[in-house]
């Protein structure tokens, strides 16, 4: 069931980023970071490690950056996040717009790094400091949200999974 | 056997290991996938569809319904805007029956006779990093990669991966896109190339050819993936340096990016016909 939740609301994150969020908003941060945050504060090891790959890998497909770029991001987010974890009080609501918008200034700097050694003629420039700065504070105002939606759509499935299995039980196998 | 902390460090080195791999390989061609991308584009696309033509719907309510007041003003100056066009067009009819006529005379072909497909936008690169876009046509629809991406405007970009019925559009404003173009008024070559900001630069055009603010960029058709003549943008900004052999070319883009709603692709190109014919 986690498999599904994590498919449909990876699927439903890249589409309102791409046909929604890019078509209004010049600047936005990636909405997968919001997920990917929660997925490594709050879920399993296997499962957000998996996820992370996977979500890695269907960012990549659909950006026109090089294969592996948004895998290496998220990979090494999920890295230095199992690390740090141990010492963020992950139930403190003012530390997400922090972790969320680091994420985002994460991932720009590796996006920046990676066309610095690939693309020809790329300078950093005072629009590349623009964009980043952009994109973080979009990340700080708009991450926490995404992520307490995240949570709070694991809650209610979880919550209803528990009923229905419950109820299942009662009536002795057949619903 | 191995260690629980052994199996950690030999996965991540793996995972790691992968990724890089699929990096260094990707930017090096950057216009030939890897391999595994194909399969986000039939699994996200319908939604960005569905997504995108609501937001439309929406959209389309708005301009026709409730944002009338400029309307009027609107209409005066696109009345005189229509008058000064309907000249320009009498002198269009003239030009273009003498370049009929000439094209007669000289055998050459008309490139009106390509064939175009068009399709509708329906999602953005989900990164402001890079610049590309979804179309709602693919490889069903006869597209193939590679094939170049206009409007009346101007040049859109190309294809770069493709699935059934969708395909992803690299922009000619991304880093990694590159248009062999030349100045329409002095016929200077150099190539188009993509920017950090919404615009592109004219590179490798000499010092010694005469370029000016306005001038007009057009694709040379050299390139083997653009036809001949295509708008591409205006020079905005030329730096002439006292060393160097190139000047330094700022352009727009004819085509506004951010309002891309329609697009064609051109399935029949024969870029650089009218260069091999002459």
């Amino acid at each position: 069931m986690n498999f599904f939740f994590c498919v449909f609301t990876g699927v439903l994150l890249a589409v309102i980023q791409t046909a929604l969020a890019a078509v209004f908003l010049d600047a936005f941060f990636d909405l997968m970071l919001p997920f990917i945050v929660y997925l490594i504060l709050f879920r399993p090891t296997l499962e957000s490690l998996s996820a992370v790959i996977g979500l890695g890998f269907l960012m990549d497909s659909l950006s026109a950056g090089p294969a592996g770029l948004m895998g290496l991001t998220y990979f090494s987010l999920y890295l230095i996040m199992m690390w740090t974890g141990k010492y963020l009080d992950t139930e403190t609501f003012i530390v997400f717009p922090l972790i969320i918008s680091l994420a985002a200034l994460w991932e720009a700097l590796w996006i920046v790094c990676v066309k610095l050694v690939f693309v020809s003629g790329f300078d950093v420039s005072a629009e590349t400091f623009i964009l980043m700065m952009k994109q973080m504070i979009w990340a700080a105002a708009v991450g926490p949200l995404a992520l307490f939606a995240v949570k709070a759509g694991q809650t209610k499935l979880n919550d209803w999974r528990g009923n229905l299995l419950a109820e299942v039980g009662e009536n002795g196998g057949s619903v | 056997m191995l260690s629980r902390k052994a199996v950690i460090i030999i996965g991540v080195i793996i995972i790691v290991a992968v990724h890089v791999f699929l990096l260094s390989n990707s930017s090096k061609r950057p216009l030939d996938p890897v391999g595994f991308e194909h399969w986000a584009l039939p699994v996200v696309a319908p939604f960005q569809n569905a997504a995108s033509s609501s937001v439309r719907f929406f959209r389309r309510i708005w301009r026709h319904y409730f944002f009338l007041v400029s309307v009027s003003q609107a209409n005066e100056r696109l009345t005189k805007s229509l008058n000064a066009a309907l000249e320009r067009t009498h002198a269009c009819i003239e030009i273009e029956r003498s370049n009929k006529r000439l094209r007669g005379l000289l055998q050459f072909r008309d490139r009106t006779e390509e064939k175009m497909v068009a399709a509708e936008v329906i999602g953005k690169d989900p990164s402001p990093w890079f610049k590309s876009l979804v179309i709602d046509k693919g490889a069903a629809d006869g597209l193939d990669r590679g094939l170049p991406v206009i409007i009346p405007a101007g040049v859109v970009g190309l294809i770069t991966d493709i699935s059934g019925g969708y395909a992803k559009v690299l922009l000619i404003i991304d880093q990694n896109s590159a248009v062999d173009a030349l100045v329409q008024r002095t016929r200077a070559r150099g190539v188009v190339k993509g920017r950090a900001s919404r615009r592109c630069n004219f590179e490798y055009a000499l010092s010694k050819h005469d370029i000016k603010e306005g001038d007009a960029v057009i694709s040379s058709g050299l390139d083997g993936v653009f036809p001949k003549g295509l708008r591409i943008g205006e020079v905005t900004e030329v730096t002439k340096r006292q060393a160097g052999i190139f000047q330094e070319v700022a352009l727009t883009p004819y085509v506004d990016f951010e309002r891309l709603e329609e697009v064609f692709v051109i399935v029949g190109a024969d870029a650089g016909l009218s260069d091999e014919e002459e």
